[in-house]
């Protein structure tokens, strides 16, 4: 994305965080598998395949876990950006392992009957009713079905194709797919437990995902609140504040009556507006820099010249920009959304404006 | 030495971009933070793999073949009775590979003479035979000396027990662990397929005593049985004795979800 663009540091970023996500995997299974063939021995042995099938459905969600706790994370703390980079990919490995987890319990606990694995998969329980006998495997087929929209359509082509608003909700099934995940653990595996161990470590797990996403969302509520500008000319122009309250290269971001972001950038001397949403997904540009005269999206690098909110060449994005005037020694933006790619006149800073 | 973990904003001029190199800021944090989630995640796994629950003391002695000489009985699911050393009958159940009963292969057989190979599964007294693959397996004992007399002795009354409805195969030792909600699918599944369902009862001294189950006309319990597997239920039935397996007959009406 950036004109510094070279494809081998691209892939040498991402090797090294596709290793370490593996390794993470790796780690998991064979601490698992190896613990869980000493925890019972002899003739109270478990089952390699069900030491599999268990090792397989709490490695994925506990990768799960890692891939919803990294966008809270990096929004409270930008240093957990590298971790956001690519999760794409963690996303992909975590609806390999589940998949494995399906097949596995679909050949070995519906496999060599009377019935297609399929049919008794679907079929081995109708009580829905009862929270004792209601079917667990279906809330995890349901969470493998969405784990592989996803997984499939993580790539930017597919980006490009659903427009930017339907992938985003298609990735918000996340949610959804954690819920039903829950639900699969809750109904099934942890109703054979008598001690409260594995209850606690799923409390544990839902505890820290709900509290890093309240925590990361109170703080989005605070930064709107706070810069709740003052508003004049009917609502058509808000103050931003004097220009050097915004940091050089960097944005201070505003939210519109209407709750849109806008992100007021100070680059040299010259002030510009765009919105705070990028274009691949919505990442927050008001918390990315100016690097290379292009404002720099946090999330993946993605860059537009402030002056248009068009990608460099040879990239072809736009986003909204705004118009910006400096009146009375106070930064004020437009409310009003340019179409994407629209040029401003960025607002000159006057000299004797310095602080 | 410097702060691993400078407050947020670090270095705010600093931007990690992908295809960029990672600032030195950045590059000192992941230092830390991915040892410690790689910690994290080895320690959840080491917590978690000791939730597994002790599967119980099947065994299936898959890897040694082994032939019973006994008399046949085919009701309410095939079993053969045999004599052990010190004179007593044993009872051992019959079924096929997978998760199939030997109804059919056992049907014209009944009270007949039979030498039977397969495999032996056993759980704290309790046994079950899998049979070899094909016809063979089973077969009219011409020698005859091997008739074994396991006729029912009923008991008087009624009996009120607790407990829970499994597979026998896999409760005996087929899978590991064999019962409980997780296994629920497959219990019905191999329950479908012919495999004789008991009552598992958990006993205060730990120990589980087995009861097969039959319906009240001494044959194969029924599918309504299909729905109740792997759950808590009490069931309340006439006892009799088959060697020594025990065996519970059992009507629909008489059976209950706890
Ligand atoms: C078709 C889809 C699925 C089916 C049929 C299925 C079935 C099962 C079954 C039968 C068990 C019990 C295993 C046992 O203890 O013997 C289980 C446990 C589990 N499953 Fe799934 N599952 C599915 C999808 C998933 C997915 C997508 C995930 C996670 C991303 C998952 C995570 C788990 C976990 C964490 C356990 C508990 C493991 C334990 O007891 O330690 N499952 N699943
Ligand atoms: S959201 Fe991906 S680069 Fe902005």
């Amino acid at each position: 994305m950036s004109v510094g663009y070279t494809a081998i540091q691209w892939s040498r970023h991402k090797r090294v965080y596709d290793g370490i996500a593996a390794s993470a995997a790796a780690i998991w299974m064979a601490a698992f598998l190896l613990l869980g063939k000493a925890r019972w021995t002899g003739s109270h042995a478990v089952s390699d395949e069900i030491l599999l099938i268990r090792a397989t459905g709490s490695c994925a969600i506990a990768l799960l876990h890692v891939i919803l706790v990294i966008g809270p994370l990096a929004r409270l703390n930008r240093r957990f950006l590298p971790l956001l980079y690519n999760r794409r990919h963690l996303g992909v490995m975590t609806f390999l392992i589940a998949l494995l987890h399906a097949i596995l319990v679909t050949g070995y606990y519906h496999g060599f009957g009377v019935l297609n694995p399929l049919l008794s998969l679907l079929s081995s329980s109708t009580n829905f009713a009862s929270l004792r006998s209601f079917p667990f495997e279906l809330p995890g087929l349901l969470a493998l079905i969405i784990l592989f929209l996803m997984a499939a359509t993580s790539h930017d082509f597919w980006l490009r194709n659903l427009s930017a608003t339907t992938w985003k909700r298609l990735h918000m099934l996340v949610y959804a797919a954690y819920g039903l995940l829950i639900a699969h653990v809750g109904l099934g595996a942890l109703q054979n437990e008598t001690a409260p161990l594995a209850p606690s470590l799923m409390f544990a797990g839902v505890l820290t995902v709900s509290t890093l996403h309240l925590l990361a969302g109170t703080g989005e509520v605070v930064k709107d609140r706070g810069s709740a500008p003052i508003v004049n000319d009917n609502d058509s122009w808000i103050d931003v504040g004097a220009p050097h309250d915004i940091p050089l290269n960097r944005a201070r971001t505003v939210c519109a009556s209407g709750g849109e972001r806008i992100a007021i950038f100070r680059h040299e001397n010259t002030i510009s507006a765009v919105t705070n949403v990028c274009a691949h997904q919505g990442g927050p540009l008001g918390e990315g820099n100016i690097i290379d005269g292009c404002i720099t999206c946090p999330w993946h690098g993605w860059q537009y010249r402030a002056s248009d909110g068009c990608s460099p060449p040879p990239f072809t994005e736009k986003i909204a920009t705004y118009q910006v005037r400096i009146i009375a020694g106070r930064v004020q933006v437009s409310t009003k959304a340019l179409p994407p790619g629209t040029a401003v006149e960025p607002a000159r800073i006057p000299e004797h404006a310095d602080a | 030495m410097p702060d691993p973990f400078p407050p947020d904003p670090p270095n705010p001029d600093e931007l990690y971009v992908g295809y960029l190199p990672v600032p030195a800021g950045h590059r000192r944090f992941l230092r830390h933070i991915v040892p410690a989630a790689l910690a994290i995640i080895a320690g959840t796994a080491i917590i978690w793999s000791h939730t597994h629950a002790d599967p119980g003391s099947g065994r299936w002695h898959n890897s040694s073949k082994v032939k019973l000489r006994g008399t046949l009985y085919a009701h309410p699911y095939p079993m053969i009775a045999t004599t052990d050393h010190r004179g007593k009958t044993q009872m051992t159940l019959l079924v096929e590979s997978g998760k199939r009963g030997a109804a059919e292969h056992a049907a014209l057989l009944d009270r007949h003479a039979v030498v039977a190979a397969g495999t032996l599964l056993e759980r704290d007294g309790p046994r079950m035979l899998e049979l070899s693959e094909g016809a063979s397996s089973i077969s009219p004992d011409s020698s005859n000396s091997t008739a074994v007399d396991a006729e029912l002795r009923a008991s008087d009354g009624q009996v009120t027990l607790r407990g829970e409805i499994v597979d026998s195969k896999c409760f005996l030792g087929a899978m590991k662990p064999g019962n409980g909600k997780t296994h629920k699918a497959c219990a019905t599944l191999c329950i479908r397929g012919g495999i004789p369902p008991a009552l598992a009862v958990q006993e205060d001294n730990g120990g589980v005593t087995f009861y097969l189950l039959a319906a009240p006309d001494g044959g194969p319990v029924g599918e309504w049985i299909e729905p109740m597997v792997a759950d808590s239920v009490e069931l309340t039935g006439r006892l009799e004795q088959r060697g020594d397996l025990s065996i519970l007959r059992i009507a629909p009406e008489n059976a209950h979800r706890l």
